[in-house]
């Protein structure tokens, strides 16, 4: 047995858990995918490792860097079914759950309603003890008071309790006494407190992280502890590594503690992926388009950073935590196209799920799925799809399709030019508004589409957006992984200063001084081995009097100097490049600082493909595509089949394992050094 | 049609993402906090004809929709390209603003030197000058203390800034800078919407933007009509009150007449309303305004989800809205707390639509907003200081198919609350307690939602406190269906101490540190009777706190043993004899059951028939010269009908000024 010596990076996704490994002996990667093991995810990790061994003889003893993302918290919370809680918090909050921000998601609609508390009513307490907005007490806590919410959670058999004090971002004092107080009675009791999870000001949000923390714990808790014991028993050396919302990854102790630091790291994950994909390609200002089955997700990335946004959403509630910014805009392949009585087309809002999947699955669905117009199409291989692992019914297809042609009075190739457009204009118009949210112009981005079906509109999309140049990434199908494997260690710290600017020098330059201490004595425990670390510091600021913050990337030397005018600058800067606008003379308030420490971990050495001759691309072979409307023959290629620097001209279609792409006509395909299959607008 | 329902339901994809792109960009560029926070704006595109064809769907408020542009168009015909119209008179633009404090902005849209439409928004201006920062004072009895009034003005002129309607606008208002910052996100907004529609007509053409454009508005009409098709041809009316008028204790009083017309189209009849009143409650609808069947937009979309948003979904209804009464007043009445009387016009309609769709409509909710606020003055700067509290709304209504929601009504759902930790912050005050009231939300198969509680400690020595918008506070929100009303609102000074002090509805307090104030808002009505409520229901509640065990017995005939529902004895409790059955299909609670029978509707018609004789001007005075007329004859006894008839000359001699001293 050789000294470890590969990396890899695990995915768990709903369907696939895909594997992404670099051997470093033959400096390439490896990747495959086996099929989720819903009730027993490390399971499918076993298998994966299994597979590696059997078929590229890699055994996990030779691993030596571990990284693996997991969507188990963020299932227990669509599922709800995570620990039992109680929630302490101030007298007078008891309704914090229930009033939460007031606001409803769809106004004027009789059905609308605000998504069900993770705990009830009932389990919340109410202590007596109040601390005021600048931290001091003004009545002190009581400790009979949490005696008997003690012996309520006790009574009612409670796994875990959740303290949410007012202000107690700014003091944590009396949430550290409750903690105290209930190890002192109940140490059988989990006990999560808000100032720790996230401290900032806003007593529903940061209940809310505190209480999503815990209600993940357990089963995060349970399978990561299986994990390790198994993989120890497979003989890995590796301690893994787990992804988080932020794009970075932490240890699996690390992430035991916070797991709500993980509920948005799959889709983080593939944003970093398609940053490692487009670099390589030399790009750095790029959308993600993963369309998979069910849904199509977008992300912004700028010089190569990916949009970090403080505003998502889980589960139907707000995570005001910051994590790479990805939204969800539309329609997936298992969508259903449904036409109404005038002939309107409509692709959604239902979906045909994975099962029975779309009518050409053949597992008995009969409902047309965008998937279906794409076989009927000539866009899909029957045999090849998803590897050759399912074997596409065109027939079922065309049936479940003629009735929407019946409706249209179109005939089959028009109809699926009508679902192409719908689609694309619809993602076009969601697109369009994330832009204007921004205040981009998408014209000036390139896109980078995955999943399985993202390579198949992204074409009609970029037409609709104006968009010029798309990247499709060598392994489109396992970038979650890839990117897993690529991410850096890193963790943000948050401190709420709630300040005018004028006044707070000495009180950022301590905050500065703590937070840098605290993150890179979390380093040092989590990842000693890792030489290359840095600071990013940031702050949440504002106008005197507004209700909202804005995110205001600093420099650490102007903490360090004192140079509030540099930090007001900045954010005079930010503001006018987000809203139009900024006023230089009005007072600056600067709510909280983050400072988040990055620990650069080692990337396997990219290597750029032999470039091969032109002469050698030949089409593998041709079929009936939907082109303009019209059924006519358009050339297939195989992706493992293009060499560097071959290009070729739509219409074409090209054939690998994850994904199908699509090119247009107005459109050539060439393949870059890295890879990466890139798509031009004649 | 020459286009086809594929592409336009693609036109439909462009159009909307023009609106809401356009809707996106005026929040993000808006000067004032207050566009962002409260989204009292709305962008959209519409017809040369002044209809909307594109509405945004996730952005802005939703309550615009169906506004006729055609007059606003028309005074500033003919339009060039670059030319901005903007206005906020709701008399010279006829009901496109509704009250000073918006500004209406238009853009032209010009493809191959045709007008094809415009590109069109709003905002809510903070101040737009008048008797009182911020403009609204609901004690103002004429439009001209309300604010500069801008009929239809070019602002920009074929590219233009016209300097001195810029210059007119600002110097009138208290915040020029901020109005203007404003003003800019508008016409970069409008510019956005502008250059979307020219995309499409080089996408798709001129004739196919154009076309589509129409057939959009088409569209959503027959979809509305397709779910007016589906209701019964029967006839229903519905009233319902503000509780006062604010300078007065009369009730102001809204009757609405529903029926079919044809078999696609609705009849909303307001004959019976009261005349407009003089402080700012009136709307100045012109006759015809979704103000007026705005809950039936919510039932269109709670029936068919997937409807477009247009001006196609006002095309059905015809109204009949008396010119000079609350719902379509005249010029120059004093329109600012519009929204108060538009709530209670959803409330309203609700009912109808109750008796005309039994079984799918939910009692009333809260329908109403109040806005408290407190007014210091900082010791230092001598500068005053508003700071909002929480805005205070209370549960909605119970539904056929689900509880109410909790502290929120559904028409009032985009309004969103300050996290009390911000608060404190910034204000001078401590939040005691934010929390829901139990046993508030009238008891129901399915139960109101409650009301919520909002207890604040002041700290300043000199604290000015108003609370704008209290209703319901006499008349609770109604239950149906066998549903109880839900509890009426309430306004207590230092509740639990000798001081305690009840102050029902206020208007403004003068408080001193250490004062408590403690605002009550009403609960949603509940839905259906109480005795066929889940057990297990009424169980969840008492372990919740929602319900006392008392109540689950005594109201919902479900007896507890701890923690368990004792089965046995609940089904001996619920079999018991209904005393009597309802004899009416809503409860509206002691207040409004006294008012009702003090003042039969027979009597209120008859009023309202004998006022219509007076000039418009003098029907307000009539009204409140007779019912002080009928008070002093019947003190609190019924009112018989035909004695008004008999006594009008009186009244009229009393209004006239011309009756002898002493003379009823």
């Amino acid at each position: 047995m050789t000294s470890p010596q590969h990396s890899l990076g695990i995915d768990i996704g709903g369907t696939f858990t895909d594997l992404s490994l670099w051997r470093a002996d033959e400096e390439r990667f490896v990747t495959l995918k086996v099929p989720t093991n819903r009730a027993k995810p490390a399971l499918g990790v076993v298998a994966g490792l299994e597979r590696l061994a059997g078929e590229h003889g890699i055994e996990p003893a030779e691993i030596g860097y571990f990284v693996h993302g997991t969507t188990i918290a963020l299932n227990t919370l669509i599922e709800r079914d995570g620990a039992s809680l109680g929630l302490i918090v101030t007298r007078g909050f008891r309704d914090l759950l229930v009033i939460q921000r007031l606001r409803m998601p769809t106004p004027y609609n009789w059905r609308t309603g605000r998504p069900t508390p993770l705990l009830p009513r009932r389990h919340v307490f109410e202590v007596t003890g109040r601390l005021g907005p600048e931290g001091s007490e003004e009545t002190a806590l009581s400790e009979a008071d949490i005696d008997a919410a003690v012996a309520a959670a006790r009574e009612a058999g409670l796994d875990g309790l959740v303290v949410c004090l007012m202000h107690a971002y700014g003091n944590p004092a009396h949430e550290q006494r409750v903690r105290e107080r209930v190890r002192e009675l109940a140490p059988d009791l989990f006990v999560c407190c808000s100032h720790e999870i996230w401290p900032r000001m806003r007593e529903y949000e940061r209940a809310l992280i505190s209480i999503m923390n815990a209600y993940v714990m357990p089963k995060i808790d349970g399978y990561l502890g299986d994990l390790e014991t198994r993989l120890a028993g497979m003989g890995m050396a590796a301690r893994p590594f787990i992804t988080q919302s932020t794009g970075g990854i932490v240890s699996a102790a690390s992430a035991r503690r916070n797991p709500v630091e993980t509920l948005l790291s799959g889709p983080a994950a593939g944003v970093m992926g398609a940053v490692h994909a487009a670099g390589l390609a030399g790009i750095g200002d790029f959308i993600t388009l993963d369309i998979g089955g069910t849904s199509a997700d977008v992300a912004f990335v700028n010089g190569g950073a990916p949009r970090i946004s403080q505003s998502e959403h889980v589960a139907d509630f707000p995570l005001l935590m910051p994590v790479v910014g990805v939204s969800s805009i539309g329609a997936g392949g298992g969508s259903v196209i449904s036409v109404d009585e005038m002939g309107v087309m409509r692709i959604g809002p239902v979906s045909v799920g994975a099962d029975p999947g779309p009518a050409c699955y053949g597992r008995g669905g009969s409902a047309a799925a965008v998937t279906d117009a794409f076989l009927v199409g000539g866009f899909l291989n029957p045999d090849t799809f998803a590897g050759g692992h399912l074997r596409l019914s065109v027939e079922a297809a065309r049936a479940a399709l003629a009735p929407l042609c019946a409706r249209l009075g179109r005939g089959e190739a028009e109809t699926v030019e009508a679902v192409m457009q719908v689609a694309a204009s619809s993602i076009y118009a969601e697109l369009s508004n994330l832009a204007a949210k921004q205040g981009v112009s998408v014209a000036d981005y390139a896109m980078l589409p995955f999943g399985g079906a993202g390579p198949l509109l992204a074409v009609p999309v970029a037409d609709e957006l104006g968009i010029t140049r798309i990247l499709v990434p060598a392994a489109p199908g396992t970038l979650c992984s890839l990117g897993a494997l690529l991410s850096d260690v890193s963790k943000p710290f948050v401190r709420s200063i709630v300040q005018p600017l004028a006044s707070s020098a000495g009180l950022l330059a301590d905050a500065f001084r703590d937070l840098g201490r605290q993150a890179e004595a979390w380093l040092g425990s989590e990842a000693p081995e890792l030489a290359a670390q840095r600071l990013e510091v940031a702050a949440d600021m504002r106008y005197l009097g507004q209700s909202y913050e804005i995110d205001v990337p600093l420099e650490p030397r102007w903490l360090e100097e004192g140079d509030l005018a540099a930090i007001g600058d900045a954010f005079h800067k930010r503001h006018r490049a987000m809203f139009a606008h900024a006023d230089e003379a009005a007072p600056v308030e600067i709510v909280d600082l983050r400072v988040t420490i990055i620990g650069t971990t080692e990337k396997p050495a990219a290597r750029e493909l032999p470039s091969g001759q032109a002469t050698e691309l030949r089409p593998s072979g041709s079929r009936d595509v939907v082109v303009r409307g019209a059924f006519q023959p358009v050339p297939i290629y195989q992706r493992r089949d293009i060499p560097v620097g071959a290009g070729f001209s739509g219409p074409a279609i090209v054939e690998q394992d994850d994904t199908t792409t699509y090119v247009a006509p107005g459109w050539s395909a060439s393949c870059h050094a890295s890879g990466t299959l890139i798509l031009e607008r004649l | 049609m020459a286009i086809d329902g594929v592409l336009l339901g693609i036109l439909n994809n462009y159009f909307r993402a023009a609106a809401e792109a356009s809707g996106y960009t005026l929040e993000r560029t808006a000067y004032t906090t207050f566009i962002k926070e409260s989204q009292d704006f709305t962008t959209g595109l519409i017809t040369p004809s002044g209809e909307h064809f594109a509405f945004p769907v996730s952005i802005g408020a939703q309550s615009y929709i169906g506004i006729d542009y055609s007059t606003f168009i028309k005074a500033l015909a003919p339009w060039h390209e670059g030319d901005i119209g903007i206005a906020n008179c709701p008399f010279a633009t006829r009901g496109v603003s509704t009250h000073l404090p918006d500004y209406h902005l238009l853009k032209p849209i010009f493809a191959e030197g045709e007008l094809i439409g415009f590109a069109w928004a709003f905002i809510h201006s903070s101040d737009m000058g008048g008797i009182v920062a911020g403009s609204i004072q609901p004690s103002a009895y004429e439009l001209f203390q309300e604010g500069i009034r801008i009929t239809p003005k070019k602002l920009y002129a074929k590219g233009v800034l016209q300097e001195d309607v810029r210059e007119f606008l600002l110097s009138n208002v208290r915040i020029p800078d901020k109005n203007w910052g404003d003003l800019n996100a508008v016409v970069a907004a409008l510019g956005i919407a502008d250059a979307r529609v020219r995309q499409a007509v080089v996408k798709w053409g001129l004739d196919a933007v154009r076309e589509g454009r129409d057939a959009l508005i088409g569209y959503a009409e027959s979809r509305a009509r397709a779910v007016i098709r589906t209701m019964p041809d029967s006839h229903w009316s519905f009233e319902d009150y503000l509780e006062d008028d604010f300078v007065s204790d009369v009730p102001v009083r809204i009757k609405l007449s529903v029926e079919k017309d044809g078999e696609d189209g609705l009849h909303f009849d307001f004959t019976g309303s009261d005349p407009q009143v003089q402080a700012a409650f009136n709307l100045a609808t012109n006759g015809r305004h979704p103000f007026l069947c705005l809950a039936m937009f919510g039932f269109f979309r709670t029936r068919d989800p997937g409807m477009p948003i247009n001006a196609g979904l006002i095309r059905p209804f015809r109204f009949t809205a008396p010119e000079g009464s609350v719902v379509n007043a005249s010029f120059p009445a004093a329109t600012g707390v519009r929204y108060a009387l538009t709530q209670l016009i959803f409330t309203i309609v609700q009912g109808a639509l109750a008796e005309l769709l039994p079984g799918t409509i939910p009692a009333a909710g809260a329908g109403q907003a109040t806005i408290p606020a407190i007014s210091t003055v900082d010791p230092h700067s001598g500068q005053r200081q508003v700071t909002v509290i929480q805005p205070m709304i209370g549960g909605s209504g119970g539904r056929p198919w689900a509880d109410g929601v909790e502290g929120c009504d559904i028409s009032l759902g985009s309004l969103r609350n300050t996290p009390c930790e911000i608060l404190e912050h910034e204000a001078g005050l401590r939040v005691l307690a934010y929390e829901v009231i139990p046993g508030s939300g009238g008891a129901g198969r399915f139960r109101g939602g409650s009301a919520l509680r909002l207890d604040v400690r002041l700290l300043h020595p000199n604290t000015i406190f108003t609370a704008r918008g209290m209703e319901r506070t006499k008349f609770q929100p109604w239950g149906l269906d066998g549903g109880k009303a839900g509890a009426p609102g309430d306004c207590v000074l230092n509740p639990g101490t000798n001081a305690q002090k009840r102050l029902g509805k206020v208007n403004v307090e003068r408080l001193s540190a250490g004062d408590v104030i403690s605002l009550r808002t009403p609960a949603g009505g509940g839905y259906g009777d109480p005795l066929s409520r889940d057990s297990a229901k009424v169980l969840d509640d008492v372990l919740d706190g929602f319900v006392s065990v008392a109540d689950a017995e005594a109201i919902y005939g479900v007896v507890l043993d701890g923690a368990e529902v004792d089965e046995a004895a609940t089904a001996v409790s619920r079999a018991r004899p209904n005393a009597a059955p309802p004899a009416s299909r809503y409860d509206f609670g002691l207040g409004r059951a006294a008012y009702m029978r003090q003042f039969p509707a027979g009597v209120l018609d008859e009023l309202s028939g004998l006022l219509q004789a007076l000039p418009p001007s003098l029907r307000y005075r009539g009204k409140q010269v007779a019912v002080a007329a009928l008070r002093q004859e019947f003190d609190t006894a019924p009112a018989s009908h035909g004695w008004l008839t008999a006594h009008w000359q009186c009244i009229e001699a009393t209004l006239f000024g011309t009756a002898p001293a002493g003379a009823k």
